[in-house]
């Protein structure tokens, strides 16, 4: 039967991509993303299978596994990275500067004597050294749940009797030994040298972007700061003045109404 | 290790694919995703906040009955408020209208660059003062009762303690109150986090950096597994609608003004001043002895955001002789749109709130 599969996979997944565009706006937007990782996962699956099928080889679990755990751990990085990641114009920009810078020093023996350059590329490389140090914590999660589903699954009298079943154990067991990890000092260490470092160079780059702008005569964010400051004191200046106004208009108008109420009086007294 | 069966390996894949055919099917029959469909006027706006009510609902069960005291609710800045009212039959407010109480709402709306230096004293000593004085006036009362959810619980604990005399009974759900316990996953992922280089960095914080945090303290159950299911919830239009619905919510994270959240992560996250005692938003002083209301904590046993010990360290730090729980086998979301939680709360609250 797997010879007779009847269409490939690939292809497949193309045409649901293309109809996932036509959806509604709201609702494919959503399932665009989220079924890009299912998609991803599928065509792992099926690579394996093709293959034990081509190789006329037993498609064993532990094959299987490594597949799926490569897979699924490399689906699991973008899950949990994407907020630290750099624009990749940036990334090939730094990198370039990084090669050169070194290659410069190399030739000539000379030194780099540009501190803003210097600056950037220390960052740079202290944000690798930081990105790289995180995704070292979840090789660790990663081989450990490896270890596991090895251990586990095979001495397990009742195996995984499907793909699903077996997505289902592995993913438990990553999240379990990812939440151990996320407890440690070290991981904490690590996320935060990340997140600081990514926040520093963006910092860095955001200040030659201003750099471009002001020559463009552009407004830059530290020059719309102050702006912003005080138009948020004003706001609330306003906002005081607004309710003393509306306490002094109520004042007046109970004024008004006893005014009002005396001279109604005088005038029945009157009359 | 055991042989695996290419065969059913192979028609595993295809009856996955065929979910997924069906359920581009089911997306292409579907109109926009409606959430927050309960009836409600504006009331009052400021900037970029807007104050809806819901009037209670007489039709539902008692038309002649009298409205009940009325609840306004303040919801955290970090999420939008249409969880409580994401469809007709998972809507907190719709639940709480048909018990005939009149709701009050606070939608913070999405702040830009022009909010950036809104702090907590803008958000507490102002917007939420100018809400419930708009709210009091309205309902032609002289106090509320006031209910928090998740950060917006931690809000009107402090709006509480230094307004007392505005408000009647309090009410928290899944409210951070302890935000060092050991189990506070969120902690752990922020503790390193330069919060002044993010303000400075950014201006305000990007609610996509937030929703990738969120998401990044379950990245299997809230990523790949959940879309493993994905085309199980996509079978049939209701069931793909509930799950856009949901989906669109978890997606909508506003940006954070830089200022208010700056200080949120301080006082709160590393300093815990909750606990620690008196501290100041503002000019005005906040001390949670002085909330001697009667005061209801509900909180979900599953809440990965918020766990229950979190919530649960309320107990003893106010002034209140009248504190209750009301713990619920939910997760933070499920508080407010799983069955359960439709069926428990709005009884539990009109109950609590009568009997006072």
């Amino acid at each position: 039967m797997a010879q007779e599969y009847p269409f490939k996979i690939e292809r497949w997944l193309e045409i649901q991509n293309k109809a996932w565009s036509h959806a509604t706006d709201d609702s494919s937007t959503i399932t665009q993303r989220a079924t890009a990782q299912l998609q991803g996962l599928i065509t792992a699956v099926e690579g394996v299978r093709q293959q034990s099928v081509t190789d006329a080889t037993e498609l064993t679990l532990e094959k299987l596994l490594d597949q799926l755990s490569q897979n699924l751990h490399k689906q699991a990085i973008p899950l949990l990275t994407p907020q630290w990641e750099i624009p990749e114009a940036w990334l090939l920009l730094l990198s370039a500067l990084t090669a050169g810078s070194k290659e410069q020093q190399k030739n000539t023996d000379s030194q780099i004597n540009n501190p803003a350059l210097i600056n950037e590329i220390q960052a740079f490389q202290h944000y690798q050294q930081a990105f790289l140090g995180y995704i070292k914590h979840f090789e660790t999660i990663n081989q450990n749940t490896r270890k596991w589903a090895r251990e586990n699954l095979k001495i397990n009298k009742v195996a995984p009797q499907s793909l699903e079943e077996i997505i289902h154990l592995w993913c438990n067991r990553y999240e379990s030994n990812y939440l151990d990890e996320i407890a440690t000092p070290a991981y904490q260490k690590s996320h935060g040298e990340l997140c600081n470092s990514y926040m520093r160079l963006i910092g860095l780059i955001n200040r030659l972007r201003r750099q471009e702008f002001k020559a463009l005569g552009m407004v830059s964010q530290p020059e719309l700061g102050p702006l912003l400051k005080e138009h948020h004191l004003l706001r609330r200046e306003l906002e005081r003045v607004r309710r003393e106004l509306k306490q002094a208009n109520e004042k007046i108008d109970a004024f008004q109404q006893t005014v009002n109420t005396s001279v109604d009086t005088a005038c029945s007294e009157t009359t | 290790m055991n042989g695996f069966d290419p065969h059913q390996l192979a028609e595993e894949l295809t009856a996955l694919n065929q979910k997924l055919t069906h359920s581009l099917e089911t997306l292409n029959r579907l109109n926009r995703i409606d959430v927050g469909q309960t009836p409600c006027h504006e009331l009052y706006r400021e900037d970029k906040l807007r104050l809806y009510y819901y009037p209670p609902d007489y039709d539902s069960q008692a038309p002649h009955a009298p409205a009940k005291p009325p609840i306004l609710i303040v919801y955290a800045l970090v999420n939008r408020p249409y969880i409580l009212d994401l469809q007709p039959d998972r809507s907190l407010i719709r639940s709480l209208q048909k018990q005939q109480i009149p709701i009050y709402l606070i939608d913070w709306g999405y702040p830009d660059i022009g909010d950036r230096y809104l702090d907590l004293n803008d958000y507490i000593n102002g917007y939420l003062d100018r809400c419930v004085e708009q709210a009091l006036s309205h309902s032609r009362t002289e106090k509320l009762n006031l209910l928090g959810v998740c950060q917006g619980g931690t809000l009107s604990l402090c709006y509480t303690a230094i307004y007392p005399d505005k408000i009647r009974n309090l009410i928290t759900m899944v409210t951070p109150v302890d935000f060092h316990t050991d189990d506070n996953l969120l902690r752990h992922l922020t503790a390193q986090i330069n919060i002044d280089l993010a303000v400075e960095i950014y201006g305000n914080i990007p609610g996509q950096l937030l929703n990738n945090l969120y998401r990044s303290l379950m990245p299997m159950k809230l990523g790949l597994q959940k879309q493993m299911e994905l085309p199980e919830r996509l079978t049939d239009a209701d069931a793909a609608m509930n799950y856009l619905r949901m989906e669109k919510w978890i997606q909508d994270c506003p940006d954070q003004a830089g200022e208010a959240f700056r200080e949120f992560i301080k006082v709160f996250f590393q300093d815990n001043r909750l606990l620690k005692g008196p501290f100041h938003i503002g000019q005005h002083p906040v001390d949670l002895k002085k909330i001697t209301h009667p005061l209801l904590n509900i909180y979900g046993r599953r809440d990965h955001l918020v766990p229950p010990s979190a919530s649960r360290a309320l107990l003893g730090l106010c002034g209140t002789q009248f504190y209750q729980e009301l713990e619920l086998d939910t997760g933070h979301i499920g508080l407010f749109v799983s069955r359960k939680a439709q069926q428990v709360i709005p009884h539990k609250l009109t109950e609590w709130l009568s009997e006072r």
